[in-house]
């Protein structure tokens, strides 16, 4: 899939990259202010509505979009119809789709869920649950929306385990997200500044350049605060 | 205000428990942390609604100000103006409690004072809008207790950073509970940690120990030997 110059409705024109490659097997990381955009561009990408100019050619691709309220796309009445329903509508036969739910929920420690009612998970647990369900979708592109913004390390750590995998199998996953910090995960990071992508580089680049975005992460200031914070507890 | 030990019954097979008492009275802002399903919005739920007193979770039930976590479900289908509305109404508690001058400040240092003059309707607001119109609100409550679930989630460093300073201004009139996956919000406003694993107040401690405490600290990116900026 290749985006071109495109820039979003109600955001001025702007300067950056005029082409953007979604490629097969590639990690995306979109870094960006609040309310520069980011989610409005993936719902752009999945098809729900049209940029104010550019082009998008989507090579026959299909996506999957992971919402950044997982509550808002939640259909089915337990975690494990939740997750069944995607590999089914995939056309996988029963066994082929009992075996990916559990596999999936695996990965993402989320098996001791799976006979849980929808509406008895914390947001953190349907944010999980949602989650697998993307990526058990038969989509070729998956966009994740802050999918990591309710959970814990070892969670962050599943989501991105499942990421991999579904890369490896030749997936394309855009990620959207507000913690820098989780970068390394990626390949490639794009940077959203008003309506449109500024900058497009190698995630192994963006270590060195995150300040000339203004981008600053939480592992610089925590560690001066535990500094601190260590030196008054003796 | 006190922690007393309790149990409660959530749903089958799923009780949240508290062993021993805590007095939560010298401090001024309390970060609830803990894996996901600990059970940390749970136990702020015990404070919050009055129907989950029968509990007897805490000492006292003061009139909490309270940002939930999925503000999604309450602002969609209302403009600013609606909402500011029912915050203003004095014949809700909540009425009686807000201050709109500080509704106003804060909405200015938190960059959506031009957007909320706008008065689109909040279907059209961006998770991070949403997030700062309710913790403008949230913190424009006088309340003796103001809590506050996951309030940094979709904001950025500069939206934080405003809101650290919104947080250390509201402690000094109203104890504070901040619930974060974040290791650097707690450690930006807090002064005590209440540490939930399966359900359970596993560990408290003042926030300065926290650097005694490997096993929670290995729990947060960030601070140990994983690759970061």
């Amino acid at each position: 899939m290749r985006l071109y110059n495109i820039r979003l409705p109600h955001f001025p024109p702007s300067e950056g990259p005029s082409a953007l490659t979604l490629e097969k097997g590639s990690r995306i990381l979109l870094l960006g202010a609040s309310g520069s955009g980011k989610s409005s561009l993936l719902k752009l990408i999945a098809g729900f509505s049209e940029p104010a100019s550019g082009a998008i050619d989507d090579g026959g691709k299909r996506s999957a979009l992971l919402l950044q309220n997982p509550f808002h796309q939640i259909i089915m009445q337990t975690v494990h119809d939740e997750l069944y329903f995607p590999r089914k509508n995939a056309g996988c036969s029963s066994a082929e789709a009992e075996a990916a739910v559990k596999e999936t929920a695996g990965t993402l420690g989320i098996r001791h869920l799976l006979e849980r009612d929808m509406a008895t998970l914390s947001f953190g647990e349907t944010q999980l649950v949602m989650l697998a369900a993307t990526f058990l979708t038969d989509a070729d592109i998956m966009l994740l929306d802050e999918p990591t913004s309710h959970l814990d390390r070892k969670a962050v750590q599943a989501c991105y385990r499942c990421m991999d995998r579904a890369a490896a199998g030749g997936k394309t996953v855009l990620v959207a997200s507000q913690n820098p910090d989780e970068y390394f995960y990626f390949d490639t990071v794009w940077i959203m500044k008003a309506g449109a992508v500024q900058a497009c580089m190698r995630s192994e680049d963006f270590a060195g350049k995150h300040a000339e975005y203004g981008i600053i992460p939480d592992s610089s200031l925590i560690r001066r605060r535990l500094h601190e914070l260590a030196e008054k507890a003796v | 205000m006190k922690l007393n030990p309790f149990t409660y019954r959530i749903a089958e097979g799923k009780t949240l428990v508290n062993e021993r008492e805590t007095d939560l009275g010298p401090y001024s802002c309390i970060a609830l942390m803990g894996a996901v399903g600990s059970g940390k919005s749970q136990l702020i739920k015990l404070l919050a609604d009055s129907q989950l007193r029968g509990a007897g979770a805490f000492s006292e039930y003061p009139f909490c100000a309270y940002l939930s976590q999925d503000l999604t479900r309450l602002f969609t289908g209302n403009t600013p103006e609606g909402i500011i509305g029912l915050y203003r109404d004095p014949r809700y508690t909540v009425g009686k409690h807000f201050d709109p001058r500080l509704f106003e400040a804060y909405a200015e240092k938190l960059g959506i004072a031009a957007l909320i003059g706008e008065n689109r309707r909040l279907a059209h607001y961006s998770e991070g809008e949403r997030q700062r119109l309710g913790i403008s609100l949230a913190a424009a409550v006088r309340a003796p207790v103001t809590i506050l679930d996951e309030p940094s989630t979709a904001l950025d460093m500069p939206c934080r950073r405003e809101l650290f300073s919104i947080v250390k201004e509201i402690r000094r009139r109203s104890k504070v509970f901040i619930i974060s996956h974040r290791l650097l919000d707690a450690l930006a406003v807090a002064d005590y940690m209440l540490w939930m694993e399966d359900l359970r107040i596993r560990d408290r401690f003042p926030l300065e120990d926290i650097v005694k405490k490997p096993h929670i600290l290995s729990c947060y990116s960030g601070v140990d030997g994983e690759r970061y900026v």
